[in-house]
């Protein structure tokens, strides 16, 4: 199975070009590349985060199951919070997932164009990504600041308040919109990002 | 717009965005909104974090990323090789060297809920052993191929999962609906598998064949130390948790998170990996498919509920029942149209676009759903190995770098043709893959 590179290992390859003064906008590139780097550092602590979240949940499950199979317990915020956790898992890690490759496509096209004309079509994806990314980060934000607000709570014996894992959707979306507007700034600037190869799935 | 319009143009977005190379799950989510401006609802599009949410809230879903993490943990672990040591030693005749492959395929399935991964644990190893032992390389390679699609068949499948999931079918009754058609599929691939190889032996000189033969006997001596002993504590643990689906003690996401928690264990106390940089990876993988997975989930469940709520789906399925007036027929249109997105798109993504949309006429039709969950997924199975898409074939063409594509492909076919001749099987039988479901309680 091909492995992609970890994103904290692959930008010092992709820096390899930053070089070449005769590049429009080559000046701010080495800036956009640390930039790049804190994103990528961002990307992989969040993903982290992610793993913490879904090692937890097994446990939780776990931990639920004996309480009440052998200690005869009801279990109240077991099920309840693994699900928030995994709405966590899923949306902070989206930046890494997307950056390191881990999102499939049909690679039809993709693996017939080079040269300028995959340059081209990258960027032109990265934008419609940005644009998707925005719009699902602000609508995100929005559900978050009603429930916080209003202060919403779950409707079960737990209660937990919905600002909590409404959060999840536009801190990951956010990370991955901060991401992508630093790619497409390298890009349009003539900066080369090594593409993370795909996985198989 | 009209609803028929409306789904030519829903699903022709969908399509387009996919094939310039958006990620699926992005061009779910990107379809859906464009229709919505489309449509004359722009105000609508701020809502998609909320029908994102409400997708991803549910119990059920948990037990996907807890198979995801289960399977990364089986496969960093030896268990695929000492599977395919044992049983390569158990028949050590020629011919039967495929036959166990199968066999082993079926048994790692058993432990893991994807094909790729089924084919990548046991083929990594029965590839090599069988190109040793002068098999022709598009059997050896196909063997690996086809007995792998039997990861998203026999449970816990990842497949069946989210079909249970998008449908709301239960997803213990779709497990179990899944053991007898593996089975009964395991035993199709081994009797192929032992008739090619008795006419490759037939072909041979007599010269030749004594010269194979004492290949098997010397490599059969020096086997590895595989032990199934190292295995067992696994399917140990995967009978324990049958029994439990079975006799309807636990939920599947219980289940799945008590057998994620246990495999770690198993991992640690037998196999002793301990090296951070090795659980590091495989946490990072199980944290990138379970995102790109539940994202794909999500948006695809958001898609399929705005295409219901405008009515596509109910005039849909007026429009297959009225354009076939026999179920069958309909069927068999249905089967196609899923071959056909099965050469381009993943399994998963599949099964939540299209289970979903389909399910209304599927009912109408008096097809059960539990038996259409299991007839999906053998047509998903045909899917990880037809071209372009075929992931099983990429997944033996990076083990065995020495054998063409056009032969991996050409050793795969038979292997395709019993899947159909298995999804014919389960129609004109459906008791095949009901009968242990309808025994639950």
């Amino acid at each position: 199975m091909t492995q992609s590179k970890d994103l904290d290992a692959s930008p010092a390859a992709a820096v390899g070009s930053e070089s070449g003064s005769d590049v429009p906008g080559a000046g701010i590139l080495p800036f956009l590349f640390a930039m790049r780097r804190v994103c990528a550092f961002a990307a992989v602590g969040a993903a982290t985060v992610s793993a913490i979240a879904i090692c937890f949940a097994c446990l939780a499950i776990t931990w639920a199951v004996f309480a009440r199979g052998i200690f005869g317990l009801n279990t109240i915020w077991e099920m309840e919070a693994s699900v928030y956790l995994l709405i966590y898992a899923a949306f902070l890690s989206a930046a890494y997932t997307d950056r390191s490759g881990g999102q499939i496509g049909v690679r039809l096209v993709t693996d017939r164009l080079s040269g300028r004309a995959s340059r081209i079509q990258r960027l032109l994806l990265d934008i419609l990504a940005l644009a998707l990314f925005s719009l699902i980060a602000y609508s995100g934000w929005s559900m978050f600041i009603h429930s916080w607000e209003t202060g919403w709570r779950s409707p079960t014996v737990w209660g937990p308040p919905l600002w909590l894992p409404h959060l999840a959707i536009p801190l990951g979306a956010g990370l991955l919109v901060v991401s992508l507007v630093v790619d497409i700034a390298i890009r349009l600037s003539g900066g080369t990002i090594e593409e993370p190869k795909a996985e198989a799935h | 717009m009209d609803p028929i319009t409306l789904a030519l143009v829903s699903v022709g977005l969908l399509l387009l965005l996919i094939f310039i190379g958006f990620p699926i799950g992005y061009s779910l989510a990107g379809a859906m909104l464009i229709v919505t401006v489309l449509i004359g609802e722009p105000g609508e599009i701020l809502y998609v974090a909320e029908a994102a949410f409400q997708s991803l809230d549910s119990v059920e879903l948990v037990a996907l990323p807890m198979f995801i993490f289960m399977g990364a943990i089986v496969a960093v672990s030896p268990a695929g090789a000492d599977i395919y040591a044992t049983l390569s030693r158990l028949l050590p005749l020629p011919g039967s060297l495929g036959i166990s492959t199968i066999g082993g395929c079926a048994l790692f399935s058993a432990i893991s809920g994807s094909s790729p991964a089924t084919v990548a644990a046991i083929g990594s190893s029965g590839v090599p052993e069988m190109l040793a032992r002068r098999y022709p390389p598009g059997l050896a390679c196909g063997i690996v191929v086809g007995g792998g699609t039997l990861g998203i068949l026999i449970p816990p499948s990842i497949v069946l999962l989210l079909y249970g999931v998008v449908t709301k079918t239960s997803i213990g009754q779709l497990f179990m609906a899944g053991i007898v058609p593996g089975l009964l599929l395991a035993l199709m691939f081994a009797v192929y598998t032992g008739f090619s190889m008795w006419l490759h032996m037939k072909r041979l000189t007599p010269a030749e064949r004594s010269e194979l033969e004492a290949i098997g006997l010397e490599r059969t001596r020096n086997r590895g130390d595989g032990s199934f002993l190292r295995v067992l504590p696994f399917f140990a643990l995967m009978a324990v948790i049958m029994i439990a689906l079975y006799g309807g003690w636990a939920t599947p996401s219980e289940i799945a998170a008590v057998g994620a928690t246990a495999s770690i264990l198993l991992v640690v106390f037998i196999y002793r990996i301990f090296d951070w940089s090795v659980w590091r990876e495989l946490l990072l993988k199980t944290v990138r498919d379970t995102s790109m997975i539940l994202i794909i989930a999500a948006f695809a469940y958001a898609f399929s509920q705005f295409l219901a709520f405008h009515g596509v789906v109910s005039a849909l399925t007026s429009l297959f029942v009225d354009a076939f007036a026999n179920r069958w027929v309909t069927l068999f249109a249905l089967w196609c149209l899923m071959l056909v997105l099965g050469c381009f798109l993943p399994p998963f993504a599949i099964v939540v676009i299209v289970a979903p949309m389909f399910m209304p006429f599927v009912l109408q039709a008096g097809f059960d759903p539990v038996w259409f969950g299991v007839f999906v997924t053998i047509n998903m199975e045909m899917g990880c190995i037809t071209p372009p898409l075929g992931i099983n074939l990429f997944v033996v063409k990076a083990i065995a770098r020495n054998v063409e594509m056009r032969e991996i492909m050409a050793g795969s076919m038979p292997f395709l043709g019993i899947l159909a001749l298995g999804s014919l099987i389960i129609t004109l039988f459906p008791e095949i893959v009901l009968f242990l479901p309808s025994q639950m309680r």
